[in-house]
């Protein structure tokens, strides 16, 4: 699986000199936010970069005494690779990647407990996404999508001779299923554009006779282009997880939901490079039980569209 | 299209590819007794730690996991704690292993309220 990055590189270093250069497709880029289908023959590579940050511990929606993990910190890569096999259907694969994932401690008497750092491998999800209705007169669209998640590894991770905990595991070591829609509408007086992403996030018990809790995710965008290569999106994402199970008994501090409002500037480079940079700030979380409280979060996204013909961009083009 | 169809296959092989596991035959005798595996305490609170000590006579490597909860440190003493998701009965395992691939392991329960 390490050689992973290197293959999907090389492949796409090797080919990139067959498609021809010329406008993006359809739908508008999201950040790291999976979107609707591609138009036909073309290929996407979308990669990004997340840092994130969690301090102190909440219960329920308020700050709590409670002590143990002073803060977190995560380091992420993913890479996706779509391609618009037909008209309306586009295949997807995407694999994830955790530089570090890392839990500093708080001195607890007289010991002073040392970090704990995951590394690795997260999974890999192969997604379908068909095109139901896609009305360019109105500027309209809906596209549903089921994906198959796989785990980098089914064991757990053992630094130097020690199984880490689930909070710093790379990967939680589970099959899963994700289910997603995508409606896109776009108003072409003000330049607006909004889309709403639906997904659904089951797992399956692993190894270690962990179940993660299922997560039901919301998110809403509004999207205004500012000039021809800058475009602002506000997103407003709402996040529900299920609790976890640990031998089939529930763990009581775990699963909630919560909301973030998640700012992003998009600048477009040639037609075909996008770059975006997000910032996550939960502004509502309800914990069950008590939690770490995730503070911020920020990302930088770099989206490529290869292969884009006149033909495909006449697919894109609202008929007159 | 190819191209699509190239990376899937490439992801399909690499993802395919597991690492055989090593052989666990025995070359020859233990170079180790384990004679016990003690915590300081048998019951935690949730933010709390313990020590834990595997105790043996001659050469080993201990290799720790727990069911719940964060093992902290390496070797022969390791302290076990645990967040708020942990409360319940929780065994660490000490396996210890010799270059001569023997293997055993013995389990305590910690108590997380």
């Amino acid at each position: 699986m390490k050689y992973l990055f290197f293959s999907l590189f090389f492949i796409l270093i090797q080919t990139k000199n067959g498609f021809s250069q010329c406008c993006g497709g359809c739908n508008p880029i999201g950040g790291n936010t999976n979107q609707g289908t591609l138009p036909k023959n073309i290929l996407q590579l979308n990669s990004y970069y997340k840092y994130g940050y969690s301090e102190g511990y909440k219960e329920e929606d308020h700050i709590s005494d409670f002590k143990f993990v002073k803060n977190a910190t995560s380091n992420f890569i993913n890479l996706q690779v779509g391609y618009g096999v037909t008209k309306h259907f586009t295949a997807q694969a995407e694999v994830g990647y955790y530089l570090n994932r890392t839990q500093n401690f708080v001195t607890i008497g007289t010991y002073t407990i040392p970090s704990l750092n995951g590394f690795g491998g997260s999974s890999a999800i192969l997604t379908g996404k068909y095109n139901i209705v896609k009305d360019t007169t109105h500027d309209f669209e809906f596209t549903i999508g089921l994906g198959v998640k796989m785990p980098w590894g089914l064991a757990p991770q053992i630094v130097n001779g020690v199984e880490l905990s689930e909070d710093v595991q790379p990967s939680n070591g589970a099959y899963g299923l994700v289910l997603q829609s995508f409606l896109f509408k776009q108003f072409d007086r003000s330049n607006v554009r909004i889309f709403l992403i639906n997904g659904i996030t089951y797992n399956t018990i692993n190894q270690r006779n962990y179940k993660e809790g299922n997560m039901y995710l919301t998110s809403f965008f509004v999207s205004k282009t500012f000039s021809q290569n800058i475009t602002g999106i506000f997103q407003l994402r709402n996040e529900i997880k299920d609790f976890a199970y640990r031998d089939n008994l529930k763990v009581s501090s775990s699963g909630g939901y919560k909301f973030i409002f998640v700012p992003q500037l998009n600048y477009k480079i040639k037609q075909n490079y996008n770059i975006s940079l997000l910032y996550e700030l939960p502004i509502y979380q309800y914990y069950k039980g008590i939690q770490l409280n995730d503070k911020y979060a920020f990302t930088v996204n770099l989206n490529i569209r290869f292969g884009v013909t006149k033909s495909a961009n006449q697919l894109c083009a609202k008929p007159n | 299209m190819k191209l699509f169809l190239k990376i899937l296959i490439v992801l399909f092989f690499i993802y395919s590819c597991k690492k055989k596991p090593k052989s666990s035959t025995v070359d020859s005798a233990k170079l180790y007794t384990f004679i016990s595996l003690k915590a300081d305490r048998d019951s935690i609170q949730k933010g709390n730690v313990t020590n834990i000590k595997a105790d043996f006579s001659g050469s080993g490597t201990c290799s720790w996991a727990a069911s719940a909860g964060d093992i902290f440190g390496s070797g022969n003493i390791i302290l076990f704690g645990a967040s708020s998701c942990c409360s319940g009965n929780h065994t660490i395992t000490c396996t210890l292993a010799d270059s001569n691939k023997n293997t055993e392991s013995k389990s305590i329960v910690i108590k997380v309220n």
